[in-house]
């Protein structure tokens, strides 16, 4: 096992992983979540795109091309697409295109257009995944309530994937795990070689590697880390 | 593109397991996808009185995601011939929806195929939404062609529920017309369908050695990000094109030779004709596309089940030397000017096949399959 002397972070000797920046969240007792506009209820989208900014911005060798300026939206804003203006689209079928979206704020991607794209993979590491959509989706069904439109677009971890990648115009691949559970609280072997293999494989150039846990209760014990990788010369 | 820029070795499929709509085995989905024949009814596993679609594609009854899961990699591993003595030691890499059920339903499945497989368990669950399963065959065919496997057992599964029927009914993402009419004018959304799918991998020298019966070969994949938006595809088809151009160059396969495309289409507006544009993108926009079809169109869409359903497809229609339909097309639409198989099952002729997916967050998919 390699620690690097400037990460705290445990490489596995066997992998040819080099460390290229790393973050976590919280990192203060009073930390906060900047919300993500278009999405709502759960605090799981926000942790990962935090952890994953705050990675990107550390890094000490940033690739020319990927720049990126702050996004125009801000806040976490359901009222940007409340029930009415979801009823009035008059779009079908096309709720699966992101059509509906356009005035959730999911459009304000903030990246610069005239920046190449980077081919960094993303790759999401979770055991409970986001347990608030799922409950918030669960207990609408149960209660016979109307679910809420905006959770379908965060019913599954891409989506705030999608969200970085097109900020930071990440070409690479897009992958989700969900480890053993044993294995929860950080970023696991397991999930370092997942992105080993990723690089090996050829389909990145750096992989850009999130371990995301929601707490039992809303807004307590979140925990977050990012590391960013490529492979070691 | 792999590291040597060359084309890789083909890893032999050797078993596939599957349950749908139309049944247990892949003798019944091969039937139904060669046909046309569409699995839509009004859902009774479930309460959809308050939906506004009640249509999906599921099989009687209310089965059992894990255990559905145990009895294709079963399956799967039977008509590989691979020996529960012998499979100690190759990795299950798993496909499933990431909720608070993942991890149990997961240690179910570990359980089982431990006991009726030899299986040592799961390597590794992929939940990156209807791009899971064959994130996983990518993952795969990458241990074995390099030689840290010899075999390795993909599995995916989602079976129609009620919670994500009810967020995609609410996310509108549902037609309301009773089937989806992929790459169609006047198309209107998808429908859900159940899938549980396994399929054994392995090398092709393993293969030979034991004699195994080679289905189909995976030949080259491809991943890629559009880097674009939250759940929208990039228009102009650039992300998924790269996927199929890094399958092809992995394979060392040119666009020419690829005779049939196993499409993502789910219905959707600008999905669609996303995908049409990244085909033409690879294979030109005049004579010579390959023939496509969205077979999403007779089994509905499986989700993280989604992909690797649409591979076994594939892998089918080459063995059989059938290219199934696209159903419930009503006339073409400009932005998805293709070569559709529309009026009946085709004749396959060709020595390569793809099936390529997308998925939330610009995730793309591209499987390069060859005949055996």
């Amino acid at each position: 096992m390699i620690e690097t002397d400037v990460w705290p972070i445990v490489i596995p000797s066997s992998l040819g992983l080099r460390v290229l920046s790393y973050a976590r969240w919280p990192e203060t007792e009073d930390d906060t979540l900047p919300p993500i506009p278009g999405f709502i209820v759960s605090s799981f989208n926000p942790l990962v795109a935090e952890v994953a900014d705050r990675c990107l911005r550390r890094r000490t060798t940033r690739p020319a091309a990927n720049v990126r300026r702050e996004p125009t939206g801000s806040g976490t804003d359901d009222r940007r697409l409340d029930d009415a203006q979801f009823d009035d689209t008059g779009f079908s079928g096309t709720a699966l295109d992101g059509t509906a979206l356009d005035g959730a704020g999911f459009n304000d991607t903030g990246f610069d257009d005239a920046a190449a794209p980077a081919r960094t993979a993303l790759l999401l590491a979770s055991v409970g995944g986001d347990r608030a959509t799922a409950q918030a989706i669960a207990e609408a069904v149960r209660s016979g309530r109307r679910v809420p439109p905006l959770l379908f677009f965060q019913s599954n971890p891409n989506a705030v994937l999608g969200h970085i990648a097109a900020r930071r115009r990440l070409t690479g691949p897009v992958v989700c795990v969900s480890p053993p559970p044993d294995s929860a609280g950080g970023i696991t072997a397991d999930a370092l070689t997942e992105a080993d293999w990723l690089l090996r494989d050829g389909d990145a150039d750096e992989v850009l590697l999130i371990a995301a846990e929601q707490g039992a209760r809303p807004g307590e014990g979140d925990r977050a880390e990012a590391v960013l990788v490529d492979r070691r010369p | 593109m792999t590291e040597t820029g060359g084309s890789v070795a083909p890893v032999a499929v050797t078993g596939l397991g599957a349950v749908s709509a139309f049944g247990r085995g892949t003798r019944p989905l091969a039937e139904a996808v060669a046909a046309g024949r569409p699995g839509f009814a009004p859902v009774s596993r479930f309460d959809v009185t308050r939906r506004a679609t009640v249509h999906a594609a599921a099989l009687p009854g209310d089965p059992r995601l894990a255990d559905e899961l145990i009895s294709v990699i079963e399956d799967a591993c039977r008509q590989s011939g691979l020996r529960p003595r012998d499979a100690a030691d190759v990795p299950l890499l798993l496909g499933l929806h990431a909720d608070p059920q993942t991890a149990p339903v997961a240690a179910r499945v570990a359980q089982g195929i431990s006991q009726r497989c030899g299986l040592a368990g799961i390597t590794r669950t992929y939940t990156c939404a209807c791009v899971a399963g064959s994130t996983a065959v990518a993952h795969a065919a990458s241990l074995i062609g390099s030689g840290a496997a010899e075999r390795v057992v993909v599995a995916a599964g989602y079976l129609v529920e009620p919670d994500m029927f009810a967020v995609f009914d609410a996310g509108r993402a549902l037609t309301r017309g009773g089937r989806p009419r992929p790459f169609s004018r006047g198309r209107d959304g998808l429908l859900l369908g159940d899938a549980v799918v396994a399929v054994v991998l392995e090398s092709t020298a393993s293969a030979r050695k034991r004699d195994a019966d080679v289905l189909a070969t995976v030949a080259g994949w491809g991943r890629s990000g559009d880097a674009y938006h939250v759940c929208r595809p990039i228009p102009d088809g650039s992300g998924l094109a790269r996927a199929i151009e890094d399958a092809l160059g992995r394979a060392g396969v040119g666009p020419a030779q690829v005779g049939y495309v196993n499409a993502n289409a789910s219905g959707s507006q600008l999905g669609d004709g996303a995908e049409a544009a990244a085909l033409r993108r690879v294979f030109g926009d005049g004579p010579g596309l390959p023939a496509v079809s969205s077979t999403k169109s007779v089994h509905g869409h499986a989700l993280e089940a989604s992909a690797l359903l649409e591979f076994a497809v594939t892998v089918l229609a080459l063995r059989d030397r059938i290219l199934p339909v696209n159903a419930g097309y009503l006339g073409p639409d400009e932005d998805c000017r293709l070569d559709l198989v529309l009026d009946g099952p085709r004749p396959a002729d060709t020595g390569y096949a793809l099936s390529v997916n997308s998925a939330f967050g610009g995730a793309n998919t591209a499987l390069l399959v060859g005949a055996a």
